[in-house]
């Protein structure tokens, strides 16, 4: 009996596809349907009908060896693939798969070695075999093999969405409203994929491109999956597969040159699995080369009738601004839905789409803005949907990671809380905290840092365990980060920043990332923490920001840190930092200026490690505006001419004068304390040292009346609290004596220099020649 | 010196100096019009945007920019639908209201500027004082506005700055927009609109604190936001020209600047516009001024005047520092934080950007 085989040439996730394609079946009824899938995808595929996997999801075939290796298969319910498989689950017909399995695929691959730390992220596209390869955007993410070959250029664009490339060609940014226009509206055109099957014939003559040896291979595959199938004896056989494709999938082409084809080819294992997916991840934005511009929008046109979809769209939207606080009645819906149809009259389309119910809403509703409408975008253009798969499913690769790691670093994941003590001196305990904090990132709270009492030193971690059944679900959940815990924490953390308005968050997240030894994140985190910054209003922040900066660019302490770009951040930060410093100590009062001494302290300790001249030398002409500035806070004023005195910036003379302006009588007495607890902060050794100013202080306090000196009295105590006991000694001895004496005491030491000589060839010989002396 | 020609107009209409290409277009245009238009939408976007017809014929672009942003107006006008152009100063507004107008209309004449001053009686109608005593209340004694005339004739209206119209006389424009009818109580009677009228207003967004449309009118219109220009080559392209044609009206005894200067200047621009740099990596603070392509003009305006009357004739560098600082400083505070910053982090380390450095420095101590 000969087999009635029909071809269905489709538009990947396309919702017109779909629904032209279970009409099409209906019609059809075929026994088996043949879907584009890689053949080792079968088994999984089977279990799509779940009832609890709700899509977005995404078929997962990794090799369990390998774990960066893999390839994604995204599936929604407007998928064709998702809705023939659904089909033949109601018609109990069989489903079989018939591309290029994954473990040939993976073969042809293995010759390069994927990224050491199994994320796909340190595998560009260059360093593939294959053109077509796992060509995958920078976060861990996705490769859709659902197509085939990613959209790396314009050629595989080509062919994961022919369609597309034609609906550009026409002028269409919205592919779907090409097919709609011209597939499914055309009069007389009755069956959509005879036209298309013309089309792609046409398409692939005319450009009559050398295909790559991976679609060869795939087509070859194909062929003969399809030439075993008609031999079983299927009366009624449908082949869904790419537009493209469907040409060449005839069984009477290239018998021999296929079996040829397929000879020898090396094997890998793979294994399948179901991971939950986004629609965020199946918009093209995202970097996926088969994706759809515009996920929410193709779920609605499947969902509703084309006649009332627009006016869907445009309701929805006003629902969710006037959630918004944004005024949108129902007349502007029914503006909006006219004005997009009047657009679409002067661009000369059938119908409008996507981008004219956007426009249309950008001018009613946004009131010409497309700010308020980035809402309307992300919920109703992309969409926020997160698919769900049961618990019951085999494990992903990120399970499977982190049930590796638990083994090999010897953490049994149990319910009962469990305290830790890690010396991070030994490798093996860094690796564990390493996963603790990478678990952290992912949201996966299993251990709980905990504070560690004083003398136990910066070296030891403290963590409480304990594992919570509901951690297995979050570990699913994470593998859309990623498929180790490494390159899923990094993607998450980049993620994060990319989303974090504050500079203090990033700097959080960078410091978490340390913590967690991320490599990966941390350039993203650099450059996101240089972004803000620069938007930073408030110095404070900036402050905050820098001194980890410098210790990480002194220090190397990141591994794979790329130290010229935290040097690039902090070149920007310094001048800011500086410029702005002057005006932001100004007119504060005591409690708001004690937090921000203390970072101007770190920020002075950073500057001066990092020895840059030309940073130093921006510091301290801030901070000399600061200290002569009359608005300035005192104790900050006072920390400044501290600092400057201290690097050598203001010779003791100097100092003096500023001290005796401080300490005027025209200054307000609590400016005058406030100014001695920031110029003395510390230590006392300053005045030990130097008796002029040691004189002035004295003097000024002298010279206070009395009740003014009870009532500041507590406030200078403030001051020299922080002096060590001998200090306080050696300083009351100083009081005691003439203050005369002690004016002239510096000047009166008379040094015989000859003396002081004699001792010189001696260090020499202990210091060694090369010291000057 | 030469004096002007004593019969040419400073500014003819747009309808006389483009009045060729509309003759052209309206010959070529075999597409279906709306009522009471002299060309149909593709044309009057054709108009605006420039091309070359299927005999040949060139339409000079009028307005540099997006496509989509002219589609949007007009298929705005041609339902019913009013059109409110926003953008702050110096984006082309009033330019390409009164193209619309010149494509759609044919004509310009019907115009309301709006300032604080304007009264009720210049939207609706006012009266001829000496008629109306002579004969009493009647049509004859009655003096139209813009708008009224617009109705009767079924033609485009343009209204000029309608935020700075008082909001009391802007709800004016209410029953005209929704119900699209002029009562006139003196006369028990009332104009009803004919088909093709509508209306185009234009407002600055950037001075809020005017009169500020309340939400019932702003729902009668849609609104269009014309942006600054998107790339550095356009924005040079249109500063280049425009300094060039400025420079003859002023007859300044100096050389066209060269590219290069007005390249750094729009790039200056933009990049504290944006706040960020061109390449995209230095992330920047924004001043609190517009620094429109408007003020990039005048800034090289002000700098070939300096160069010609007080240089050597060619425009440097300091030239222009003292009207950079001048356009980018607005607030003294915080714009001066700005400025320094941006000089300090991006001005002094660029190649070939030196004398801009030290001029721009010297000025700003």
């Amino acid at each position: 009996m000969p087999t009635d085989l029909r071809l269905f040439g489709i538009r990947h996730h396309g919702p017109g596809s779909a629904a032209s394609l279970v009409a099409a079946l209906d019609d059809f009824q075929p026994d088996l349907v043949l879907l584009e899938c890689p053949a080792d995808a079968e088994a999984a595929l089977a279990t799509a009908t779940h009832p609890e996997l709700m899509p977005p999801v995404a078929l997962l075939v990794y090799n369990p060896k390998q774990q960066g290796q893999a390839s994604f298969l995204p599936f929604a319910t407007f998928s064709p693939e998702w809705q023939a498989v659904h089909w033949c689950a109601r018609h109990g017909a069989h489903v079989r798969c018939m591309d290029l399995p994954m473990t040939l695929r993976f073969g042809m691959r293995d010759a390069v070695a994927d990224a050491p730390d199994g994320t796909a992220a340190g595998a560009p596209a260059a360093t593939e075999p294959v053109p077509t390869g796992e060509a995958t955007p920078g976060d861990a993410a996705p490769e859709p093999a659902a197509e085939g070959p990613t959209a790396a250029a314009p050629d595989d664009a080509l062919e994961a969405d022919p369609v597309a490339y034609i609906a550009r060609l026409a002028g269409y940014t919205d592919s779907e409203q090409w097919w709609e226009t011209h597939l499914e509206h055309a009069p007389g055109n009755a069956d959509t994929f005879a036209v298309v099957l013309d089309l792609m014939m046409a398409l692939r003559e005319e450009l009559a491109r050398p295909e790559s040896e991976e679609t060869l291979l795939r087509e070859a595959f194909m062929r003969e999956t399809l030439r075993a199938t008609l031999a079983q004896g299927y009366a009624r056989v449908a082949v869904v597969c790419g537009a493209w494709h469907a040409p060449v999938l005839r069984p009477e082409l290239l018998k021999k040159e296929d079996k040829a084809r397929l000879k020898g080819l090396k094997k890998v294992p793979t294994e399948t699995t179901w991971i939950p997916w986004t629609y965020e991840r199946l918009s093209l934005s995202s970097g996926y080369g088969a994706g759809v511009l515009s996920p929410a929008w193709y779920e609605l046109l499947f969902a509703q009738p084309r006649a009332e979809v627009l006016t869907h769209w445009m309701v929805q939207a006003t629902r969710l601004l006037r959630g918004q606080d944004v005024d949108a009645s129902s007349a502007h819906a029914i503006e909006g839905v006219r004005l997009a149809g009047a657009l679409a009259a002067v661009r000369g389309l059938a119908l409008p789409g996507i981008d004219e119910l956007q426009e249309a809403a950008v001018a009613i509703l946004g009131g010409g803005y497309a700010e308020p409408l980035a809402l309307v975008h992300r919920a109703l253009v992309i969409g926020e949907k997160l698919g769900e798969v049961p618990a019951g499913l085999p494990a992903t690769p990120l399970q499977q990671d982190l049930a590796q790691q638990q083994k090999s670093l010897r953490l049994k994941p149990e319910a009962l809380p469990k305290p830790l003590d890690l010396d991070l001196r030994q490798a093996a305990q860094l690796d564990r905290s390493h996963l603790l904090h990478r678990l952290r990132l992912l949201d996966i709270k299993w251990g709980e840092p905990e504070a560690v009492s004083g003398q136990r030193g910066t070296f030891h971690e403290l963590w409480r365990l304990a594992w919570a059944p509901e951690m297995a679900l979050a570990v699913i959940e994470a593998g859309r980060w990623g498929n180790t815990v490494l390159g899923a924490a990094a993607a998450r953390a980049t993620a994060r920043a990319a989303e974090a308005t504050g500079l203090e968050a990033v700097s959080a997240l960078l410091e978490e990332a340390l913590r967690a030894d991320l490599g990966p994140a941390i350039p993203a985190l650099v450059a996101r923490l240089e972004t803000i910054g620069a938007g930073t209003r408030d110095v404070t922040h900036l402050l905050a920001a820098l001194p980890p900066l410098v210790q990480v660019l002194r220090y190397g302490n990141v591994r794979r840190t790329d130290t010229a770009q935290v040097a690039q951040v902090v070149d920007q930060l310094v001048p800011r930092l500086c410029i702005g410093l002057p005006a932001a100590c100004a007119g504060l009062d005591y409690d708001a200026a004690r937090p921000l001494l203390a970072r101007l302290e770190a920020t002075h300790q950073a500057l001066r490690l990092l020895e840059q001249p030309a940073h130093e030398a921006a510091w301290y002409g801030a901070l000399a505006a600061v200290q002569r500035n009359a608005a300035s806070n005192g104790l900050l004023a006072g920390a400044a001419a501290r600092f400057l005195f201290d690097a050598q910036h203001a010779d003791a003379d100097a100092t003096a004068t500023t001290l005796g302006l401080a300490l005027a009588p025209a200054q307000p007495t609590d400016y005058a304390t406030a100014w001695i607890e920031g110029f003395l902060r510390g230590s006392g050794l300053l005045l030990i040292h130097h008796h002029e100013l040691f004189a002035l202080l004295d003097a000024w306090l002298g010279a206070l009346p009395e009740d003014t000196f009870r009532e500041i009295v507590p406030l200078l105590r403030r001051a020299f609290t922080d002096f060590s006991l001998p200090e306080r000694r050696q300083l009351l001895e100083l009081a005691g004596t003439d203050p005369k004496a002690l004016a002239t005491s510096a000047a009166a030491v008379d040094f015989d220099w000859e003396r002081g000589a004699r001792v010189l060839p001696g260090l020499r010989v202990l210091l060694g020649d090369s010291v000057a002396v | 010196m030469a004096s002007p020609l004593p019969t040419a107009l400073l500014r003819p209409h747009a309808e006389d100096l483009y009045a060729e290409e509309l003759a052209a277009l309206k010959a070529a245009d075999d597409r279906p019009k709306p009522p009471n238009w002299q060309l149909s939408p593709w044309a009057v976007v054709t108009y605006l945007l420039g091309g070359t017809l299927d005999n040949g014929f060139a339409i000079e672009p009028k307005y540099i920019g997006q496509r989509r942003l002219m589609e949007i107006a007009v298929a705005t006008l041609a339902t019913d639908r009013a059109l409110l152009l926003l953008g702050v100063p110096g984006t082309a507004k009033s330019w390409v209201s009164e193209h619309l107008t010149a494509a759609i209309s044919g004509h310009t004449n019907l115009l309301v500027q709006g300032t604080a001053g304007t009264a009720e009686d210049s939207l609706r109608y006012s009266w001829n004082y000496a008629r109306l005593l002579a004969e009493g209340p009647s049509l004859g004694a009655l003096v139209p506005s813009p708008l009224y005339k617009g109705m009767q004739a079924g033609q485009l209206v343009r209204i000029e700055e309608l935020t700075r119209i008082p909001s009391d006389v802007q709800d004016t424009l209410l029953t005209m927009l929704s119900e699209k009818v002029l009562p006139i109580p003196e006369l028990s009677t009332e104009i009803q609109a004919t088909q093709g009228f509508n209306v185009i207003a234009t407002a600055n967004d950037r001075d809020r604190g005017v009169n500020e449309l309340s939400s019932a009118l702003r729902r009668r219109f849609n609104a269009v936001v014309l942006p600054l220009p998107a790339t550095l080559a356009e924005e040079v392209h249109i500063v280049q020209t425009r300094v060039a044609k400025q420079g003859k009206a002023l007859q300044l005894p100096v050389e066209a600047p060269a590219l290069e200067q007005i390249s750094r200047l729009v790039t200056v621009f933009r990049e504290l516009r944006a706040g960020v740099t061109d390449n995209g990596k230095t992330k920047l603070k924004s001043p609190t001024g517009t620094l429109s392509t408007g003020e990039a003009i005048s800034v090289m305006n002000a700098g070939l005047a300096l160069a010609a009357y007080f240089g050597d004739g060619t425009l440097r560098a300091h030239d222009l520092a003292a009207g950079l600082m001048g356009a980018v400083i607005k607030d003294p505070a915080p714009d001066r934080v700005v400025w320094l910053e941006y000089l300090e982090t991006v001005v002094k380390e660029r190649d070939g950007w030196k004398d801009l450095y030290r001029a721009c420095r010297e000025v700003v101590e």
